[in-house]
């Protein structure tokens, strides 16, 4: 569930009225950053592009695709149109280069969904109504998801441009779920040297539209134009016309082709094996000798995966059993308890369809859970994995 | 607001939960850009600067046991390594001792170009564990490191292929290689 805190102001204070010279019949001005871990990007622009092949991401005045436009084609001709977004492709310009990882996600959800609730989006800072800073990714329903990660080094990126906030504009501090305690305060300590300022942790797509709602305005209800007889004889012949040809498409498309996007629970696509050994002892020797472990695939439940006590958990790999890429992400759960090497706690680890990755641990972490994310194209899941305490 | 609020805002980041040094350097960043620009880190006085060419930006890390210890309890006892870091030239070799080789790392020194960086599969037979796109290509962003805890396997002298190019586009195009050569004792 989603937290709304205000720090020098209430939830339920007016949106920010409109810059002086601004066209009011269209809404406040927003400005909302996008950080990384080197620098703060801000939208400068979103602009329908129809003529477009694909929705893309470039610099102002470039046109240069940023590293990131395939993903964001995904997000804009994916579950933001299903959700109601623009029909056409989408040029999307900022102001600083994003090179990778999934956090830009949900600041540029929001700034689609900011447009929609009326905002006129602004590249400077010090002329917005609002400035919305919000870091994390989404899933294909649009709900915040994921960790934030390198918060303090985004907020200290961003602090010279909140600090160009005019006098009576507000700041929305905004992140996804999991918040860990540290990321709040460090949220919050921020949001209180900006006065009028939000805090917010969201966890759902409708409550991020909610705040937006308080905060912009309501989004105009969908055009209902209306239907004449003879629209309405029109329409008829259109609808037959697309049904035959849904059905000639659909028979055409049975021979021709399978299924091409995959559909189900993205857990079908990995396995989690169990290396295990009688002893600690007997795991760190085989590890360090490279010793072939006894291995134990772990039976997937409603309520995730259940490792037991006994015997004594080497590593849990976590393999792609399916036939596409796939990022696998775990919580702070086990953390402390593997060794040195990359790992997907708290930050995903894109996994090539038939290959692997071990997790192997310091010593088991009895008691403990984490909880993995398994993202393939279109799907994200979540399930603990939850080891049985010692004796 | 607008003279107050980095100060403000800095100093209610102290306290967050970066390191002290890394909060020092941050705020020097901020408050003093001057300043912040006479760190050891200024390029002007870089002593390895990242050039055009990728290899330039690559830096290889290695982390040994300190003394008394063992890679079997800095590993898996969490004990401090002992690291140096590395460079390399196109087209050379790197040759490093695998006695009490623990860990090796690979870092993206380039403040603003991403690279792509192929390893050899023999070094798969000495690594714990290792994130498989390594063996492929995998690109690592500015500043981004991946880290190889190893195995001591007497495999004698194992001659590893490192392939090292831009991944950002408008960068120069081009593979750049060497052998990163690991030598037994």
């Amino acid at each position: 569930m989603g937290v709304v805190k205000p720090v020098a102001a209430t939830v339920s204070d007016p949106p920010p009225s409109p810059s002086p010279n601004a066209d009011s019949a269209r809404g406040p001005t927003v400005a909302v950053l996008v950080p990384t871990t080197g620098s703060v990007a801000v939208v400068a622009s979103l602009e329908e592009k129809p003529h477009l092949g694909r929705s893309t991401v470039t610099g102002v005045g470039d046109f240069r695709a940023f590293p990131i436009e395939k993903d964001y084609h995904r997000l804009v001709d994916g579950p933001l149109r299903a959700l109601g977004g623009s029909a056409h492709h989408t040029h999307l310009t900022l102001t600083a280069r994003v090179e990778d990882g999934r956090s830009w996600e949900l600041p540029i959800l929001i700034a689609h969904r900011a447009v929609q609730h009326g905002a006129r989006l602004v590249a400077d800072v010090a002329t917005a109504d609002l400035v919305i800073f919000a870091t994390g990714s989404v899933d294909g329903a649009l709900n915040p998801i994921g960790h934030a990660e390198f918060l303090t080094q985004k907020i200290t990126n961003a602090a010279p441009l909140l600090a160009t906030m005019k006098p009576g504009a507000r700041a929305l501090l905004i992140l996804g779920p999991p918040a860990a305690a540290t990321d709040l305060a460090t949220l919050e300590a921020a949001a209180h040297s900006i006065p009028g300022s939000l805090t917010a942790t969201l966890s759902r797509f409708d409550e991020l539209d909610h705040l937006l709602s308080e905060r912009i305005g309501a989004p105009p209800a969908p055009p209902s134009p209306p239907v004449p007889g003879r629209v309405l004889w029109g329409l008829g012949i259109a609808v037959a016309v697309i049904l035959v040809a849904g059905a000639i498409g659909f028979g055409v498309s049975t021979l021709l082709s399978k299924d091409p996007v995959p559909r189900g629970n993205p857990f079908d696509m990995m396995a989690i094996e169990q290396l295990h050994a009688p002893d600690r002892d007997a795991c760190i020797d085989a590890q360090m000798a490279g010793y072939g472990l006894a291995t134990q695939r772990l039976v997937r439940h409603a309520d995730g995966f259940h490792v037991p006590a006994s015997p004594t958990t080497c590593a849990l790999r976590f393999v792609n059993t399916g036939t596409e890429p796939i990022e696998i992400s775990l919580d702070n759960g086990f953390a402390g308890s593997v060794i040195r090497g990359d790992t997907p706690i708290g930050r995903p680890l894109r996994l090539i369809n038939g290959t692997s990755y071990e997790l192997v641990f310091r010593r088991a972490p009895l008691g403990r859970e984490s909880v993995v994310t398994v993202a393939a194209p279109g799907r994200v899941g979540r399930l603990p994995i939850t080891f049985a305490a010692g004796e | 607001m607008r003279l107050a609020a980095p100060l403000v805002l800095a100093l209610a980041l102290l306290g967050a939960s970066l390191p002290a040094m890394a909060q020092t350097d941050t705020l020097n960043a901020i408050l003093n850009p001057s300043a912040a620009s006479e760190v050891p880190g200024d390029p002007s006085r870089e002593a390895f600067p990242v050039t055009d060419e990728p290899i330039s930006a690559i830096r290889i890390i290695t982390g040994r046991p300190l003394p008394g210890d063992s890679c079997r309890e800095a590993l898996f006892e969490a004990r401090p390594l002992l690291r140096t870091r590395w460079e390399a030239d196109a087209g050379g070799s790197l040759t490093l001792p695998l006695s009490d080789l623990c860990l090796i790392e690979f870092r993206n020194d380039a403040s603003d170009r991403a690279i792509e960086v192929r390893i050899g599969e023999d070094l798969a037979a000495l690594a714990i564990s290792a994130d498989q796109r390594l063996f492929r290509g995998l690109v690592l962003v500015p500043n981004q490191t991946t880290a190889i805890p190893i195995r001591p396997l007497a495999v004698g002298e194992l001659k590893v292929s490192v392939d090292v190019l831009w991944a950002s586009p408008g960068a120069p195009g081009g593979v750049q290689n060497f052998v990163l050569t690991l030598a037994g004792s």
